[in-house]
């Protein structure tokens, strides 16, 4: 079937040397199945009166916590209405009508996560990071020095996907910059836009040839932006509690509303996009093929 | 405006930069930047503790206002000490497991092992100074993530489904840990402690909603229990402890439960308030369960026929008197604070040295293995025995003050018929603990010292390790310290202790 | 009865609590403990997003001018909660399910009590 997709792979095989095999990509080998049904048969009789009075067990265990945390609902207050609501004090009214000057966003919630409670937001970037490094000490594969490293190369036969992600992948990447810049103004954030980056690189990754994302996206990439984003961050949450206490603090907000207010938002929303969308990415990959 | 006060922000930051540059360095600078970080926290921590006897405690915001808009973190006396023993322990743990690391663990994984040291003692310096519930849970997982992270770091199929079990045992704590602090956001509108004492104190006099209250410090408590290994949930620490190398033991049964003690005393002190706390039955119910942990962590040790596990085991023993000295209220906290500091110190002393003693018999653990290896390599001799003897509350070393302070601080008030139940239950449990201490821990030196017969198994004699030396002389200085010099450290206890509430 | 009816957002997500913490503690299959995490934290966060909602009010984004009434917003804490809270999950989740892969490839087997059973056995063979 002559079309552009064997043109290109014909080039490709004429670059063959000796340490490069070329793999027909029909089913993805890396993929580990893992089947979800294990139960095995009780036969013995002991083992099944066992079973079940273990199974019992659990049930009124089960209905026992139940039963405890409804009676704890009651006390909580009436969902909806702000009549004998505690939650509703002085933060709250602190939060947004004093939000807009102090923090310069006029999304409360990104003002809140990003200004008023920096430190949790910080210590949640770190468990990213932590999460990150267990998954990379149980999951990274190293090239064993003796065995002679060969190269796969994939060819693809899915023109569908391939098109389909031309087409979205452009509009997933502009929607999460969008996100993430505009944390501060509307809905969305670091997190939600790094989500969505994350995602549109592992579409673009599922679609085209990985030689592709190895030029962009490798151990090294990787691990810089995570550590500049981090310690950027750090740096940026540093000076700031410090001054607050010690020194003159400074503000430097713009207009309300427009893209560049906000101070040190739009720096952190940044920092944790890029993070995260590292980390989703990262994920994906040492799932899949055990490096980066 | 003293520097001094920004001390906490300053290692709290140093330790991000730090668990971050770690990730991308080699092993062996890794390995010094985290010791030097260990240093700087432990003098900054002596620094502290001088300077809060002197000024009372301080409340230090992290963002432009104070709390309840902003986070806060709050440090005295009582914070502070135990802020200089935890890089302490952490610090000679490192350098004793040195070997040990660099054998066990594969060399390009071995960086990430100092992140995840470094993160674990920058979350445990967190949650001892936090004032607020939900930045204590956030701290309180990345403690989570760093543990299980050094447990499955030999990279073992044991080592791997010992962390499963961990992390299932540890997920179930955070999932209650996270449902009390959200119930207890919705009963009173706050997430800093100061505050949210006040309007339980409140509702408490009301008499409104005060068994959702009760509720809700239930679930807290309950999940930080499961974590630290209250009875009945300690099953898990024979495999996590025993079997992993010789830091990451210590590390995990030294300090990580303490964490999680020490946010456990933090919310029963700071956010719900010890008088609130005194109407409900919650210290009852912890002391009875302390008691119990007591004698069946040790009756579990002594059936243990591997040296790894058995340490392990009786951890769970000294994590019952833990829990039975924060059941006797302010009184017993001293007690508990100061067995806090003699467990973390003589169990890292006694992996290290137990460790070393099986490498001496090439690697098999069964008792019957080790007969001799005290003989051999001294110096881990030595430690072992001074480390169970202080287990077992030998005159003039640590564990005697703390069994001595368990007995007097139980006596203080025995006014009322249950009172004098608790201390009569309290003396029990500690001789009978303390016989059934004697046993394992007595059998295992007298094992480690018999001299080896002609036709048993031969001996390797141990690679010198200075690290090792230099760590079990310092660890059995301490222990003869806190045992004969106890008294400037009882003192800054409780004045910390006042300045808590 | 009228109690929990009229926070009946609240007792679906205590009962999703329940049931997920259930099966994590239960169930012997690691994959199901794995969905029994994610539907507790589920049940969190519903607990959490129902906590902050007053009906008929606005969500809390303002527009550009500074004058906000505190009474036309929703409560946004426990917004900020609920995103620190899915962090928290989803890094949690890839480390089950990354021991869950290296288990797997080692014993073959998904159910928990075979595991230890077989590590029993290769530990006394072994000593």
């Amino acid at each position: 079937m002559k079309n552009k997709l064997f043109d290109e792979n014909l080039d490709l095989l004429e670059k063959v040397s000796d340490d490069v095999e070329i793999v027909e990509d029909k089913v993805d080998e890396d993929i580990v199945i893992i089947p979800t049904k294990t139960r095995k048969k009780v036969e013995k009789g002991e083992e099944k009166i066992m079973y079940g009075l273990f199974a019992g067990l659990a049930f009124l265990c089960f209905l026992m916590l139940i039963v405890v945390l409804l009676v704890s609902v009651t006390y909580l207050p009436i969902f909806g209405s702000n009549a004998d609501n505690l939650t509703l004090n002085e933060i709250v009214k602190e939060y947004i009508e004093n939000g807009i000057e102090q923090t310069g966003a006029t999304n409360f919630v990104t003002g809140m996560i990003l200004d008023y409670r920096a430190f949790d937001t910080l210590g949640e970037s770190f468990v990213l990071f932590s999460s990150v490094t267990c998954v990379m000490i149980l999951l990274e594969k190293f090239q064993d020095p003796d065995e002679p490293k060969i190269e796969k190369i994939k060819l693809f036969h899915d023109p569908i996907l391939r098109y389909g992600a031309s087409i979205m992948v452009p509009i997933i990447f502009v929607f999460g910059g969008y996100v993430i810049l505009n944390g501060s103004i509307s809905p969305g954030g670091g997190f939600s836009g790094g989500a969505i980056m994350g995602a549109g690189l592992i579409l673009y990754s599922l679609a085209f040839r990985e030689e592709k994302i190895k030029k962009l996206f490798n151990i090294k990439t990787f691990k810089t932006i995570t550590s500049v984003s981090l310690l950027t961050y750090c740096g940026c949450k540093a000076v700031s509690f410090y001054t607050s206490v010690n020194g003159p603090v400074i503000h430097t907000f713009g207009i309300p509303g427009a893209i560049f207010s906000g101070g040190f938002i739009f720096i952190l929303n940044c920092c944790v996009g890029l993070v995260v969308a590292c980390t989703m990415f990262g994920f994906y990959l040492l799932f899949k093929r055990g490096e980066i | 405006m003293d520097f001094i006060i920004n001390l906490p922000l300053i290692t709290i930051i140093l330790g991000f930069v730090l668990a971050v540059l770690t990730s991308f360095l080699n092993e062996k600078i890794s390995r010094i930047l985290t010791l030097c970080y260990e240093v700087i926290a432990t003098a900054f921590g002596i620094i502290l503790t001088i300077y809060t006897m002197d000024k009372g405690y301080i409340e230090y915001q992290l963002g432009h206002l104070t709390a309840p808009f902003c986070n806060q973190i709050r440090f005295g006396p009582y914070e502070s000490l135990l802020a200089t023993l935890v890089p302490t322990v952490m610090f000679l743990a490192i350098i004793a497991g040195k070997l040990h690391t660099k054998r066990d663990i594969v060399q390009q994984k071995e960086h990430s092992f100092y992140t995840l040291l470094n993160l674990i003692l920058l979350a445990i310096l967190s949650i001892i100074y936090t004032d607020d519930i939900f930045t204590g849970f956030v701290f309180l997982e990345i403690l989570t993530l760093g543990s299980i992270g050094i447990t499955m770091i030999k990279n073992h199929g044991r080592q791997i489904a010992a962390a499963l079990r961990y992390m299932i045992f540890n997920l179930l704590g955070s999932g209650l840990f996270l449902l009390g602090c959200i119930f207890l956001y919705g009963e009173t509108g706050y997430l800093s402690m100061s505050y949210i004492q006040d309007v339980v104190t409140d509702l408490f006099a009301q008499g409104k909603g005060d068994f959702g209250l009760v509720i809700t410090f239930t679930l807290i408590v309950t999940g930080l229990g499961i974590k630290s290994g209250l009875f009945p949930f300690y099953f898990w620490m024979g495999d996590t402890y025993g079997g992993n190398t010789t830091t990451a033991s210590s590390v995990l049964s030294g300090l990580i439960s303490k964490g999680y003690i020490i946010l456990a005393i933090k919310m029963i002190y700071r956010a719900f308030g010890i008088d609130n706390v005194m109407q409900t039955e919650l210290l009852n119910v912890l002391f009875v369960l302390g008691a119990c942990g007591m004698i069946f962590g040790s009756v579990t040790a002594i059936k243990q026929k591997v040296l790894n596990k058995m340490v392990s085991y009786s951890s769970a023993a000294q994590i019952g008197y833990i829990y039975l000295g924060i059941g006797l209220g302010p009184a017993g906290l001293i007690a508990a604070t100061f067995h806090i500091m003699t467990h973390s110190i003589c169990k890292s002393l006694l992996f290290s040295c137990s460790n070393r003693l099986i490498d001496c018999s090439g690697k098999k653990r069964k008792f019957e293995n080790l007969r001799g290896a005290g003989l051999v390599d001294k110096v881990a001799g030595v430690g072992f025995t001074v480390g169970a003897l202080s287990m077992v509350g030998c005159p003039f070393l640590a564990g005697f003050v703390s069994k001595y302070l368990f007995i007097t601080n139980s006596m203080v008030d025995i006014s009322t018929p249950w009172l004098l139940i608790r201390a009569i239950i309290t003396v029990i449990a500690l001789l009978g603990s303390t016989l059934l201490n004697t046993i394992y821990y007595l059998r295992t030196v007298i094992t480690i010292y018999s001299p080896v017969k002609k036709n048993e198994v031969e001996l390797v004699r141990n690679k010198y390790d200075v690290g090792f030396v230099v760590s079990t002389c310092l660890f059995i200085a301490l222990i003869f310290a806190l045992g004969l010099f106890p008294s400037t450290i009882i003192e800054i206890i409780g004045q910390g202790i006042g300045l808590l509430g | 009865m009228d109690l929990l009816l009229s926070r009946y957002l609240e007792a679906v997500a205590i009962i999703l609590f329940a049931i997920g913490f259930s099966i994590l503690l239960f169930n012997r299959n690691l994959m199901k403990k794995i969905m029994g995490l994610n539907i507790m934290d589920t049940g969190m966060y519903l607990l959490l997003a129902s906590i902050g909602y007053i009906e008929g009010l606005d969500a809390p984004v303002g527009g550009p001018n500074a004058e906000h009434i505190y009474t036309d917003f929703i409560n946004p804490i426990p917004a900020g909660l609920v995103l620190t809270g899915i962090v928290v999950s989803v890094s949690v989740t890839a480390i089950m399910l990354s021991l869950t892969i290296r288990l797997y490839s080692r014993y073959h087997t998904l159910n928990l009590d075979e595991i230890f059973r077989k590590i029993q056995k290769d530990e006394e063979e072994g000593e």
